[in-house]
């Protein structure tokens, strides 16, 4: 086995166990790879280091808040309206200028492949175009997003 | 297939059934704003919860459309994945063009007086979270429902909406990416990576 496909199979192995042949094959790398046997150490090193990463204590009442709330109209987001970023300085209205004529588009990706799951995609078989009207968020910031690639950062 | 009691009350709340939506939200709603927490990174619980909050409001909306072939857990996953993507686009909107607002990440970032105080002083949590929260979303995502949600390859591919090798390859570049941005991993020592792996264009 060569060390691209043991370090692949390290990486499975953290979260799900390979069949015994591969578990087999992968021991039996490990034992003369000092790499891959670092790569393991890590691997698993890793897994201890994320489990520090805790979360705070959620407040109670989250379900009554959101009860409340089932009947409020989905305003989407406050936004300045349009005409504030003219008022503003020059770099702020090239800034916008410079968006609305998809110059900043490329600067906004770094070209990254990734997963990108639109809001109005179809969910769990539900149709697209029915989530997509049932999710639209009326607001400036919405129509402003639509201009960007779908990659984050 | 019979249907799972988490199902039952998703199809009940798509008629209307308010009460069954709020079991459902009471059964999932820790899960999803921890979600949210550690997705969006450098911003306090108040703010994750009030995403989680959008995350269950759009869910009430979406639930006359819901069809129950999907685990629920999944369903609600992607939603708040959404959730979290846009979020993050949002504040990017806003920064590059200057539109500013309240919800910049800065403006919400947790402080040392709040709830979040004690993970900021955990130094090592902080690096943690440092790292994941500058992962690319894809990673970003796949790695917080692997590692913190316990969901399977299957479960985050269909969250993702991609293939199982699609997130075996999105979990393996998000550890060896956390793994050179922790301090516990710096260079001297870090394995050596495959030669051919590294020149492996993702
Ligand atoms: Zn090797």
């Amino acid at each position: 086995m060569r060390c691209r496909k043991a370090q692949k199979l390290i990486a499975v192995r953290v979260d799900r166990a390979l069949s015994e042949t591969l578990e087999e094959q992968v021991t039996r790398h490990l034992a003369d790879c000092r790499a891959c046997g670092d790569v393991s150490a890590q691997t698993g090193r890793l897994g201890r280091e994320l489990d520090t990463y805790s979360t705070p204590p959620i407040r109670g009442g989250f379900t009554e808040r959101l009860m409340s709330r089932l009947d409020e109209p989905r305003v989407a987001v406050t936004v300045s309206p349009w005409w504030a970023a003219v008022l503003r300085p020059a770099p702020v209205v090239l800034g916008a200028a410079a968006f609305a004529c998809g110059v900043v588009v490329p600067l906004l990706g770094n070209g990254g492949s990734q997963i990108a799951v639109p809001l109005g995609r179809e969910v769990a078989g539900g149709s697209a175009g029915q989530l997509a009207s049932a999710l639209a968020e009326d607001s400036v910031e919405a129509r402003l997003l639509e201009l960007l690639p779908s990659v984050e950062e | 297939m019979p249907r799972s009691e988490d199902q039952e009350l998703l199809l009940r709340a798509g008629k209307g059934d308010r009460g069954a939506f709020g079991l459902l939200v009471e059964r999932h709603h820790e899960a999803v704003v921890r979600f949210c927490y550690r997705f969006l990174g450098r911003v306090g619980c108040d703010a994750a919860e009030d995403l989680a909050q959008d995350v269950f409001l759009s869910a009430f909306k979406a639930a006359p459309y819901y069809q129950p072939q999907a685990a629920v857990r999944t369903w609600l996953f992607r939603l708040a994945t959404n959730a979290c993507l846009n979020q993050r686009r949002k504040w990017r909107v806003r920064r590059v063009i200057g539109l500013g607002g309240s919800e910049r990440m800065e403006d919400v970032a947790m402080d040392d007086s709040g709830a979040d105080a004690s993970a900021l002083r955990n130094e090592k949590g902080a690096s943690v979270r440092a790292a994941v929260g500058g992962l690319p979303g894809g990673q970003r995502a796949a790695i917080v429902l692997r590692h913190y949600h316990d969901f399977s390859y299957t479960e985050i591919a269909d969250v993702l909406d991609t293939s199982v090798s699609a997130v075996e390859s999105l979990l393996f570049r998000a550890r060896r990416k956390l793994r050179s941005q922790l301090p516990a991993f710096e260079i001297g020592n870090s394995p050596q990576v495959s030669a051919d792996l590294r020149a492996e264009p993702f």
